[in-house]
């Protein structure tokens, strides 16, 4: 579904990302983690056209998206759950949510709210209320079912661990799980390796913007540089 | 029911306000308070076009000093030269001006904030410029006058006139309501909404598929009409034009009526208007103490009033609510306003 080929992005003279490829194929859930300054939330910006590449290509269904317009992506079947939630904290969840289906209809957008809504209950109990007013965690959960307004057929998510604390990582990873299991093909970026590793069946490793890694969930737990780097054993 | 009940009433008391507003002018029989209640009108159709782009879409404009000039120098032209009426001249100030508004935003709104602003400030400068120094199309300095007012308007055996300050009062006071109707029309709109989810995140907005720029350049393309509307307004009203109102100490002043009144609000445009061209008629004498006043006032509002005047307002009244609401029963937790992080 997604394929990155030899993608490079520099910040002027700075290079984030050197010569790096990966691919995410149908209903697949694959990760890439790194610490804080390994070119990850980079290499989601490329993917989604924020960020231009200086070499490389990108492909979704095929289709080379690399000079795509980020709002474009999104009718092309591209969604973004961006780091930090991005939720409208003066809009209420309701029209978060509507907004997330801006490219919709406006006569499927309540229904498709409906919808989306269905495995997050605490965002229909709080429809009404306003988003800036939610816990973490919940505006984590109200910025995954907005980029499920559109059924994307390729979610990515840019550290959905950041700033929750242990108990709320757990609903919100339980969360993205019941997505992938619904078929959604998700693509996730996080520092919290453990998690990332958990959740994906395939992943990928990024230090200081190249490849250092990559594996099904199994080789990547065995894995030197995972065990020494991300999940504090030697 | 007793709901429904306040809300028929408010809107009952609301159109009879509106109703009375139409004939205050046989309430105000002096000329010059006449004149500045027209003024502060024509104000409110600025701010509130300004306010389409700063306060709801989160650009800062300091050029639509510039526009409101364009469309009262359209006016002027065709007026004075081609001998057009009121009702040709205003809907061509507002095509010319959206046109230029146009333009500049699709090459300002590319730049970031700062930038635009420049790009702002530079568009205006060059206008006052053209205004300036264009005699054999603007006047020059002098401007220009004798600017026909709009003809009369028959109505059966009614005649409106416009010639006297109370008689433009209701045209003007029928385009603020129609300028109202139109940004609530558009806020209340998906693409209204899509404008303030880019006033309040750019990279959310792009990510649900809103089309930042386009709907900026559109947005900032509909502010200017406002101020092309004005402008034929203004120009039909004193029938005379000159460079020095178009100056960037105008488009300052646009900005200061928005920021006081509260961005991202109509009642804030209007309360904006009203306090600034009153504050402006009383230091008439001492412009430049204006521009300094106006100067302290914008900083002011930015560091204790970020919302302006009716941030404020909003603010006091939910305090308010809040403690009505508020009994030993109802914690702040109990009514959802605290959360764990």
């Amino acid at each position: 579904m997604l394929n990155v080929q030899n993608l490079s992005t520099y910040y002027g003279q700075i290079c984030a990302l050197d010569n790096v490829s990966l691919r995410v194929e149908e209903r697949e859930a694959v990760s890439v983690i790194g610490a804080n300054g390994a070119g990850k939330s980079t290499l989601l910006k490329t993917i989604i056209g924020e960020i231009r590449p200086k070499t490389g290509d990108i492909q979704l269904s095929g289709k080379s998206i690399v000079k795509e317009k980020t709002f474009k992506l999104v009718s092309q079947g591209m969604s973004l759950v961006p780091e930090g939630r991005h939720v409208f904290p003066l809009l209420s969840v309701w029209d978060n949510l509507l907004l997330g289906g801006y490219t919709l209809p406006a006569k499927y957008r309540q229904q498709r709210a409906e919808k989306v809504t269905e495995p997050f209950p605490i965002l229909r109990e709080r429809k009404d209320q306003l988003a800036g007013l939610l816990s973490g965690g919940e505006q984590q959960m109200l910025a995954i079912a907005r980029a499920m307004m559109t059924s994307p057929k390729l979610l990515l998510l840019d550290e959905p661990s950041m700033g929750l604390s242990p108990k709320l990582v757990f609903e919100v990873y339980d969360k993205i799980t019941e997505l992938h299991q619904q078929g959604t093909t998700i693509l996730l970026v996080d520092q919290n390796a453990e998690m990332a590793i958990d959740f994906c069946s395939r992943g990928y490793v990024l230090m200081a913007g190249r490849l250092a890694g990559q594996g099904t969930k199994s080789e990547l737990k065995e894995s030197e540089i995972v065990q020494r780097s991300y999940l504090g054993s030697a | 029911m007793i709901q429904t009940n306040k809300t028929v009433y408010r809107k009952f008391l609301l159109i009879l306000g509106v109703i009375a507003l139409f004939f205050l002018p046989l309430a105000v029989t002096n000329p010059y308070v006449m004149y500045v209640i027209n003024l502060i009108l024509i104000y409110t159709l600025l701010a509130l076009g300004l306010d389409l782009i700063v306060g709801y879409t989160g650009q800062v404009s300091v050029g639509h000093g510039a526009f409101f000039g364009i469309g009262a120098y359209v006016a002027a032209i065709l007026s004075k030269n081609l001998g057009f009426s009121f009702w040709v001249n205003l809907p061509l100030s507002i095509i010319l001006t959206a046109l230029i508004g146009f333009i500049i935003g699709f090459i300002g709104l590319k730049l970031i904030e700062e930038y635009l602003v420049m790009a702002t400030l530079a568009f205006g400068t060059i206008i006052w410029l053209v205004f300036l120094n264009w005699t054999d199309l603007t006047g020059g300095p002098m401007g220009i006058a004798g600017i026909t007012p709009p003809p009369p308007i028959k109505i059966g055996t009614f005649e409106f006139v416009f010639f006297q300050y109370q008689d433009y009062y209701p045209l003007l006071l029928l385009f603020v309501f129609l300028g109202i109707l139109v940004t609530r029309l558009i806020i209340r709109s998906g693409f209204g909404r899509a404008c303030t989810a880019i006033r309040d995140d750019e990279l959310a907005a792009q990510s649900m598929g809103i089309p930042v720029f386009k709907t900026k350049v559109i947005m900032f393309t509909i502010s200017a009409a406002f101020c092309g509307a004005a402008g034929a307004l203004y120009a039909h009203f004193l029938r005379v034009v000159s460079p020095e109102t178009f100056t960037f100490s105008m488009s300052v002043t646009i900005l200061t009526m928005v920021m006081i009144g509260g961005q991202g609000s109509i009642a804030g445009a209007v309360i904006g208007a009203s306090i600034l061209t009153v504050s402006s008629e009383a230091l008439r004498e001492t412009p430049e103490l204006r521009m300094i006043i106006y100067g302290f006032l914008i900083v002011v509002m930015i560091m204790f009033f970020p919302k302006g005047i009716m941030g404020l307002f909003q603010l006091v009244k939910r305090r308010l609510q809040k403690r009505t609401i508020q009994t030993p029963e109802t914690t702040p937790e109990k009514e959802g306003l605290s959360y764990e992080h």
